[in-house]
């Protein structure tokens, strides 16, 4: 293990209930219909009509790298961003500044947000296919590696709030979480449940 | 819990402190306790940027939209929004890098910036997207694996750059790395080193014959010389001085052939005394230390370094690390160990070919990561981190050609390394070839770029990666390098086939183009400057590549090189070649002309409401550019020919007759008298500041005035060389202003105005 984890994440305390810095992905169910290229001007659109939530800055293509952010639509608030890290393409919302409420509240927030940018993409008709998003898979991530560093017990703190809003979204059903394992990796948790479900149904259950 | 709180005494006393200085000023500064110029410097100082639309409003492509900011009116430097995105450049002294440096880089882009660390072409990496009151634990996080921030912006010395294999190159003499290392030390926060008018950058090169540091385009450049002195061998530099790309290129000239070790550190110090006592200060366009040594003449600068030298107090910094150096060097992590033939895939033999340099220790080899755009994801570089653990330990650099080199690696372990680059993405084939190409984060990030240079070196990569296998060798090893402005930050003028972005106001439309530079030089410390021979819409410049680089193959001499190439064919022919690419269709023809690479958004301002007697006012203005275009590249042609009077002459007429066309937008008559046209244009343009660049203010302008109020010719090549620059510019600026009146509404013809626009009949 290096020691750069020790250099740059506390070593005894977490704080997660004040974590800000959150971000959570939804998945896309068949990539192939998707081109990163055919986003840029759906990004650029959103920005004119003002489509989704928070002051939209600029459009940045990032489609040129293996992994990682593809395209970033950068607003104030948070970054809405067509993601394929871990190999996988889907639409994430990174929150950069404070929510409202308590931690439950705050990831349901960012919930609507995330949702809500889904389904117009869904339902964006300049996109070449039929885009669909998975409502049974989610990736949620603690952005910063101070107040949630990547260990088993920040999981456990955090799992309360997780779940409330993993069991909202799922009308109760259970999911499964895996937590990344690379203890210098931010707490990313995948969290999968089996029975398969649209965005607009998850998100009429928030 | 705070990031100060969490890492303590894990930081540099000294540098907690300068931290927790700038994090005092930034609360100062959201009280409204400092002013926002000195803020502005002062966030500088620590690498914390402006970044496009921090002003607060962008053209969403319907208009200029505002960003209403949460603000309350608060600012972070003269027309900055504090909430605005800003972008912080990180130091990367000589490229140097280890695992856990690296791993924190990747930690600070994920949770500060958008996950996209991004190499830069001074070894530095850049964040994007960061707040500015993010910034103070970004630096602490920095700190705390040994990175500073300081001075990697502002007018200060920028990050020291050295030759990424140096220490394990096959040609130098020595290894320069503690040498920039011990300068960067040595200048860091320095007193003598506070007081420029603008930056200064120092690099340190292994040899001259390659491309190094790039010493030619340097304030002070170095490269490693060795002599015998009674029977033994001495260390030292050819010293450089006096070099920049920026808007007017200047390659540095010979201060010294041989300068020992030892006088390195004092010598920069007294260089560093003398810029900032007799460097410009006010006008930001004349204020590095080449105007200097243009101004001075290098005998009287040298003269004043010496003179400066000689009364410096001892220093013991100057030589201390000195002592160091026999024991310096990097340990490899593993035993070197030959690669036996015939090992590794298709993909492997690929990348080997273009990826790997031989060390001259044996066993061992240099491994090129090539990053497209010079970008990787936080993860990508953690992984990469990972990589660097198991096959070379701490020996990792970037590069200026924004790739990440990992140095000893075991040649026996290259198939192992191909294949775990391949699993994290950056296993990409081509380094250093014309697929990878250099930009600048031009009109992505910048507040100066003018056109995506991102966005049209992504598009060349893909098509060029496309064609590899069948492209002749030749071509293969060309390079390209895109600039989104004049400023050079893309380096466009020491390469094969360089481009800059411009505009041009075609149809009440603004166009995104770039110039095609040509006659610059990778080799020999960016041996030659290219120049600039003409405009090309932008979504002509694939096929402005396909068509020269077709030519070179098929006219070609036995092992020519592209510079001797260009330089035997001549700028005309090449010029000649592309005409037809300079026309623009309509835009209700093809209005993908009108747009940008990677880019829906219409191009520049939208809703243009041109007169139609202003549309032939402005007509006549285009007629007079065109004219004074083709001058500038005629005197190109003289300077080529050896005629610096005639290419002078020309460069000044091209000057001369943009004005006059600037001028003829609000009096008709002018006549062809030098002095009617600068003096009518200093009144109209000049003293209205109406010629003003939104940043540059009214440097452009002063090129025509010096020229003007200069009586002899050029007197030699550099200075006509010069001149053609600076008329190029002159003329970019012309087009720039006339794009900007074009865009005003149509004015009522109120009694003063019609005089302005009438036109005789």
């Amino acid at each position: 293990m290096s020691n750069s984890t020790v250099a740059t994440a506390p070593s005894d305390t977490t704080d997660v209930a004040n974590v800000q810095r959150l971000a959570v992905k939804i998945f896309l169910d068949d990539e192939s219909v998707l081109r990163p290229a055919d986003v840029i001007p759906v990004f650029h659109r959103w920005i004119q009509t003002r489509a989704v939530d928070g002051l939209l800055i600029d459009v940045a293509d990032y489609s040129h790298m293996a992994t990682g952010p593809c395209v970033l639509l950068a607003a104030h608030e948070g970054h809405y961003v067509l993601d394929r890290s871990g190999g996988r393409l889907g639409l994430q919302y990174a929150r950069r500044q404070p929510l409202d409420g308590a931690l439950p509240e705050r990831l349901a927030s960012l919930g609507r947000i995330l949702l809500d940018a889904g389904r117009l993409l869904e339902t964006d008709t300049s996109l070449p296919g039929p885009v669909r998003f998975r409502g049974n898979e989610l990736e949620c991530v603690a952005n910063d590696r101070l107040l949630a560093p990547n260990r088993a017990e920040t999981l456990t703190a955090i799992r309360p709030a997780l779940d409330a809003f993993l069991t909202t979204l799922s009308d109760g059903a259970v999911w499964t979480l895996t937590r990344e394992a690379d203890p210098r990796a931010r707490l990313e948790v995948l969290a999968r449940t089996p029975a398969a479900a649209t965005l607009d149904t998850i998100a009429a259950r928030l | 819990m705070t990031w100060k709180d969490a890492l303590g005494n894990r930081i540099p006393p000294a540098l907690a402190r300068e931290i927790d200085t700038y994090e005092n000023q930034t609360a100062l500064k959201r009280q409204g306790k400092i002013d926002d110029k000195v803020f502005a410097e002062t966030r500088l100082r620590r690498g914390a940027y402006g970044q496009r639309y921090d002003n607060g409003q962008r053209n969403d492509g319907t208009g200029v939209k505002m960003l209403p900011f949460p603000s309350n009116g608060q600012t972070k430097g003269p027309d900055t929004v504090w909430d605005a995105p800003g972008m912080q450049r990180i130091k990367i002294p000589f490229g140097g890098l280890t695992a856990d440096q690296m791993d924190a880089l990747a930690d600070l882009s994920e949770e500060y910036s958008d996950s996209v660390c991004h190499i830069t072409t001074r070894q530095d990496v850049q964040l994007h997207y960061v707040h500015i009151d993010d910034t103070p634990s970004l630096m602490r996080r920095l700190a705390a694996v040994g990175i500073t921030t300081r001075e990697a912006c502002g007018n200060t010395v920028r990050n020291v750059t050295a030759c990424p294999i140096a220490g394990v190159c096959r040609d130098e003499p020595f290894d320069v790395t503690p040498y920039a290392d011990a300068a960067m030390h040595f200048l860091l926060g320095h007193p003598d080193a506070q007081d420029f008018g603008r930056k200064f950058k120092v690099a340190f090169s292994g040899c001259r014959e390659h491309a190094c540091g790039l010493v030619t385009m340097h304030d002070f450049g170095a490269i490693a010389v060795t002599r015998e002195l009674d029977g033994v061998e001495q260390h030292g530099f050819e010293v450089h001085v006096g070099g920049g790309l920026g808007a007017v290129p200047h390659e540095a000239r010979l201060f010294e052939p041989f300068m020992a070790a030892d006088e390195i550190l004092p010598t920069l110090q007294a260089i560093a005394r003398v810029f900032a006592r007799l460097g410009e200060k006010r006008n930001r366009a004349r204020a590095r230390v080449k105007f200097l040594v243009a101004q001075l003449g290098l005998d009287e600068f040298r003269r004043l370094v010496r003179e400066e030298r000689d009364t410096l107090a001892h220093d013991e910094a100057w030589t201390a690390y000195l002592e160091g150096l026999p024991a310096y060097g990097e340990q490899p992590l593993k035993t070197g160990q030959p690669l036996d033939d015939g090992s590794g895939s298709p993909a492997f033999a690929a990348w080997a070919r273009t990826n790997v340099y031989r060390q001259r220790q044996p066993g061992y080899v240099v491994a090129t990561v090539s990053l497209p755009l010079g970008d990787l994801s936080g993860w990508q570089l953690r992984r990469l981190a990972d990589v660097a653990r198991r096959f070379v330990g701490d020996t990792v650099r970037t590069t200026v050609e924004q790739n990440i080199v990992l140095r000893w690696v075991r040649e026996s372990d290259l198939p192992a390394l191909h294949c775990e680059l391949e699993a994290i993405g950056l296993a990409r084939p081509g380094a250093g070839s014309i697929a990878d190409i250099t930009a600048c984060p031009g009109t992505d990030t910048c507040k100066l770029g003018i056109a995506s240079s991102r966005g049209l070196a992504a598009e060349l990569e893909r098509r060029l990666a496309e064609q590899m296998d069948t492209l002749d060798d030749a071509v293969r090893q060309l390079r390209i390098k895109v600039s989104g402005c004049f400023n050079s930050c893309g380096q466009h003028q020491i390469c094969d086939l360089g481009f800059y972005g411009v505009s041009r106001h075609i149809g009440g439309h603004i166009v995104p183009h770039f110039q095609v530079v040509l006659g610059g030089k990778w080799a020999d410390n960016g041996g030659a400057f290219g120049l600039a021979i003409g405009a090309v819409p932008s979504k002509n410049i694939p096929e402005v590549v396909r068509r020269i680089t077709d030519r070179f193959v098929s006219n070609r001499r036995e092992a020519e090189s592209f510079y001797d190439f260009t330089s035997r064919v001549g700028k005309r022919a090449l010029r000649e070649m592309l005409e037809d690419l300079t026309a623009v269709p309509p835009h209700d023809v093809n209005p993908d002309y009108y747009r940008d690479w990677g880019d829906p958004r219409e191009f520049g301002i939208g809703d243009m409401g041109v007169g139609e007697c202003a549309g032939e006012v402005v007509s006549l203005t285009e007629f007079d550019l065109v004219g004074a275009e083709s001058q500038v590249f005629e005197a190109q042609l003289q300077l080529e020919a050896g005629d610096v009077v005639q290419a002078d002459a020309l460069a000044y007429g091209a000057m001369l007759q943009a004005a006059k066309g600037l001028i003829k937008t609000e009096f008709i008559d002018i006549s062809d008298e030098p002095d009617q046209i600068v003096a009518e244009f200093q009144t109209r343009f000049f003293d209205t500041e109406i010629f003003f660049d939104k940043y540059a203010g009214g440097k452009f302008a002063q090129y025509l005035f010096r020229r003007h109020a200069r009586t002899e010719p050029a007197v030699n090549r550099d200075t006509a060389r010069q001149l053609i620059a600076e008329a190029q510019l002159f003329l970019e600026a012309t087009h720039a202003c006339q794009a900007r009146l074009a865009s005003q509404p149509a004015m009522p013809t109120a009694a003063g105005q019609a005089a302005v626009i009438e036109r005789p009949q």
